[in-house]
């Protein structure tokens, strides 16, 4: 049943869902126990390390002296003790133990920052990255699941800048190499000898994430994409079985299971393993017989229904080792009753742990019937992604991080332990920040200059604009990109470009710190070159999204709408066509403010003063948008729909245009060829003037964003690229790509277009 | 330059009520934005070493605010909690009226997104922030900020749409 709803009144249904939530301030009690709790943390710095006793109301005690090695660690339990107590307290009454001050521990007063670096500010992450790039962008990264395949070979898997990452040891994690794929971030892996899989999943309905599963043939050096589906808690028995938990959907009593290595995954064959109303949340096969499934259920203030089911007939059968409920109907076995499952490692022989969060690490050696839990101790550390493996050979791992791993660089601890107590392992085996890690730290700025838009003169002549974050560059070339000059311009932001003849056109944001193009605190300008790109002028002033010229005074437009509210233009009400008659130095709307209804222009092409093309988009998702073209004869007083695609099937779709990816940029020429490329490294190509588009070929443009394109009237056909192909080319680089062809084959022009080291942050 | 003790409590405890409000709107109730802005708290002192200018505190502590936020959405989103249980109960829920916009409905619909759409919609349409303030706060590219909250509220626009049939095959059921 497919109920409508239009997108301007979801935002009013939104809006007033959060007009009516808003609590206003917090608590007044709640704020001075919070500013008490930061005094009293204050008062205590410099006190000798104390000693800590908590939270016996959930059995969970840590005693220990803090010491400089692990105080952030401790300090991250203890902070996350408290927070759970409070929760518990808020339901159950004043915790029997532990006071206010404990939530800013005395030991979190030490110097604990995370990084030793913090102090010499080298590149230190920073959450105070508005402003900031580098430090912004080195935060990014977190560490999400371990596994080993003995004492010595182990890898874990997390994010970096919002890719996958993987760091991998050969000497019981002494030493660690780390790669980025270019994936969502990581959150499951399982090693098998020199084999290893690792998948990154996404939850639930999540159009920005692209689930996919890796595997390594040499212990996780080096990883392929060998499937797409989100499939969590990876555990394979040999090269073609293994198992994994179904992380597409909200939960399913089934495991999955593959038996091509990987490539293809289908529900488990045999009984579901979890009984109705649970969810198999971590599987675990020892071997093709013996498999163990942790089964979750509904969960509240830490504590979570659960089970742990075993079976030694590869899955044809399932028994309940251990089972408990927050309703509480009588337990099988001895599992605690707080804690949500994340992770499960278990031995043939019947040893195995699990890790949870809110209960940390929690182990059995009797096949899951009973649970205990393995107190860090020394290894310290929350579990923000709690993650254990357990070798045949008495190894025994934790994956423990910082809760504050998303504000400041983490630390990453890896305990091994004998089975009865944790050891750290030396002091601490930490993992290579990424910050500090030669094989993960950018071999260029973190965010170099790009070229993002370019134009040619002629086949040989072309300029190119883009920048960083706070600069400006232009870029030139005489040589048909192969070689390319570059030197800084006016302003923080230009992006926008069109020519005709001789003569170019900028649009130019000049933006104070902390401001991006598009804010009100930035003044936009027009610029003007009449020499080819060598000199420019400022020559008026306008906001514009798109700009395209059919002779060298009449120009066309898009931008924000006079009497528009809020001049917002995310909400699709604010974009409309504008004109210019004096080269560019004073523009109006069209009369026709609205041409594509309901949707809204997004890039405008004209070729002469009175043709050109409109490329239209109305809100999409999951990388779909409804969109459409365009075309004027009569300088944009008419439009007539060439083609358009409001949904996968509708009737009122016209000519034929991918739904997929949303329509950034649009490029015609006079005899209505032409291509449109999309957010989302798409590039559409027409040779009948808007009316059906055909997809170019994918293999050259992997990996890479098209940014901006240009086509020569009789020549070729140049786009803009920009992206990160991990592994064989810089990090962040641009490149030029060119088509004799009209769009059917491109071949890359020259090396990268250079980037130019970033002037010294104001 | 790093700022005193003092100064970093009074400038972090002047942010609270904002972290309130934000947490609020993330999280969908008042209970875990609360502990949510101790855990903000705890984690802003813990890191006050890297604020190195007390003009950027705002958006320093929002944005961990809004981390800290996006955790316990993940940390939630990773088994079903009791929400979706009830939503896949095919019984009638009695809270679910004829009207089709009810507040019930909105909040069933946000709590089926992922963490990163519920954050963006909390800032655009709760905070009222723009695209480039959210990317801001986010650290992400403007033009990222700008896909996850066309893609979010898309997300949004189905689920409420779906909430709705579930709201009206509930009542056909019941008559």
């Amino acid at each position: 049943m497919s109920e409508q709803l239009d997108l301007a009144r979801a935002e009013a249904l939104l809006r007033a869902h959060y007009a009516e939530l808003d609590p206003g301030a917090l608590r007044p009690e709640t704020s001075a126990q919070i500013r008490a709790q930061l005094e009293a943390a204050a008062g205590h710095r410099g006190r000798a390390p104390t000693q800590l006793r908590l939270d016996p109301v959930r059995g969970a005690s840590l005693t220990g002296r803090l010491g400089l090695g692990w105080s952030l660690a401790a300090a991250a339990v203890v902070a996350l003790l408290v927070v759970s107590w409070i929760a518990v307290g808020r339901l159950a009454g004043p915790p029997v133990a532990g006071s206010p001050s404990a939530l800013l521990s005395p030991g979190a007063s030490a110097p604990v920052v995370a990084s030793p670096g913090a102090s010499a500010g080298s590149g230190v992450p920073s959450p105070s990255g508005d402003t900031d790039a580098p430090s912004a962008t080195a935060s990014a990264s977190d560490q999400r699941a371990i596994a080993f395949a003995d004492r010595n070979h182990g890898i874990v898997v997390g994010g970096y800048q919002g890719q996958g990452a993987v760091w991998a040891t050969a000497n019981e994690g002494q030493d660690w190499t780390s790669t980025i794929v270019p994936t969502a971030p990581l959150d499951s892996v399982t090693v098998l000898g020199s084999l290893a899989w690792a998948s990154a999943t996404c939850v639930g309905a999540d159009p920005g994430c692209t689930p996919a599963v890796l595997e390594s043939q040499d212990g996780g050096a080096t990883w392929a994409v060998i499937a797409a589906t989100s499939v969590g808690s990876l555990s394979f028995v040999d090269a073609q079985h293994g198992f994994g938990v179904d992380a597409g959907s909200q939960g399913s009593t089934h495991v999955l299971a593959t038996t091509d290595g990987g490539r293809t995954w289908a529900t488990a064959a045999g009984a579901a393993p979890c009984e109705t109303g649970f969810a198999a949340a971590a599987v675990s096969f020892a071997d093709a017989n013996n498999g163990w499934v942790a089964c979750e259920a509904e969960s509240a203030v830490g504590n979570s229904s659960k089970e742990v089911v075993a079976t030694s007939d590869g899955g044809a059968s399932w028994t309940v080792r251990s089972r408990i409920r927050l309703a509480g109907n009588s337990p099988v076995g001895s599992l605690p009753l707080p804690g949500t499952f994340r992770s499960l490692d278990m031995l043939a022989s019947g040893t195995g742990v699990a890790a949870t969060w809110n209960e940390g690490l929690i182990r059995t050696t009797d096949g899951g019937a009973t649970w205990t839990r393995l107190p860090l101790g020394a290894v310290g550390g929350s579990l923000q992604w709690p993650g254990a493996a357990i070798t045949g050979d008495g190894g025994l791992f934790a994956l423990t991080m910082d809760v504050t791993s998303n504000d400041t660089s983490a630390t990453f601890n890896l305990g091994l332990t004998d089975g009865r107590d944790w050891k750290p392992y030396g002091e601490f085996a930490r993992l290579p920040a990424p910050g500090t890690s030669p094989t993960l730290e950018p071999a260029s700025p973190p965010q170099p200059a790009l070229a993002s838009s370019v134009a040619f003169f002629d086949a040989t002549h072309g300029i190119a604009t883009g920048g960083d974050a706070n600069h400006a560059y232009l870029w030139r070339t005489a040589d048909g990109g192969k070689s390319w000059s570059v030197s800084a311009h006016g302003g923080t932001s230009a992006s926008i470009m069109a020519i005709h003849g001789d003569r170019a056109w900028m649009a130019v944001s000049t933006c104070p710190a902390g401001a991006q193009a598009g804010d009100s605190a930035c003044t936009a300008s027009i610029e003007r070159s009449d020499d080819r790109g060598a000199t420019w002028a400022v020559i008026g002033h306008a906001t514009l999204t798109s700009m395209s010229f059919g002779n060298a005074k009449v120009g066309f437009g898009i931008g924000p709408l006079p009497h528009s509210a809020s001049g917002d233009t995310t909400s699709g009400n604010g974009l409309g066509p504008y004109t210019t008659l004096d080269g560019g130095a004073t523009w109006s709307p069209l009369a026709n403010s609205r041409p594509c209804g309901s949707l809204d222009p997004v890039s405008v092409s004209f070729v002469s003063a009175t043709q050109g093309w409109l490329g239209c988009e109305g809100m999409g998702g999951a990388g779909e948008a409804s969109k459409g073209v365009m075309e004027t004869i009569d300088g944009g007083r008419t439009w007539t729909w060439r083609s358009r695609v409001y949904g996968p099937s509708g009737s009122t779709n016209i000519g034929s245009i991918s739904i997929t990816d949303y329509l950034a940029f649009l490029s015609m020429d006079a005899d209505g060829r032409g291509m449109w490329v999309g957010l989302r490294n798409s590039t559409f190509r027409t040779s009948d003037g808007g009316r059906t588009w055909v997809s170019c070929p994918p293999g050259e443009f992997d990996a890479f964003q098209t940014s901006g394109a240009a086509i020569v009237p009789g020549g070729p056909w140049f786009v803009v690229q920009s992206g990160s192909n991990i592994g064989t080319d810089p990090v962040g680089a641009a490149r030029l790509m060119r088509s004799d062809d009209e769009g059917a084959s491109w071949t890359q022009v020259g090396g990268f277009i250079p980037s130019p080291s970033a002037p010294a942050a104001p | 330059m790093a700022i005193d003790e003092a100064g970093f409590i009074a400038l972090l405890t002047g942010r609270l009520d904002d972290a309130n409000r934000v947490a609020t709107w993330i999280l969908g109730d008042a209970t875990a934005a609360e502990d949510a802005v101790q855990e903000s708290a705890a984690r802003a002192w813990r890191s006050r070493d890297s604020l190195r200018d007390d003009a950027t505190m705002p958006a320093w502590f929002g944005r961990i605010v809004v981390n800290t936020c996006r955790d316990e959405l993940r940390r939630r989103g990773r088994r079903p909690s009791v929400a979706d249980l009830r939503l896949a109960d095919p019984l009638p829920d009695p809270s679910i009226r004829t009207n089709p916009e009810d507040r019930d409905e909105v909040a069933r619909a946000l709590g089926r997104l992922n963490p990163d759409a519920r954050v963006v919609l909390a800032l655009r349409y709760g905070a009222d922030l723009t695209v480039p303030a959210i990317a801001a706060r986010l650290g992400i590219p403007e033009g990222t900020a700008k896909t996850r909250l066309r893609d979010a509220l898309d997300a949004a626009r189905r689920a409420m749409a779906a909430e709705r049939a579930a709201a009206i095959r509930a009542e056909e059921a019941r008559a």
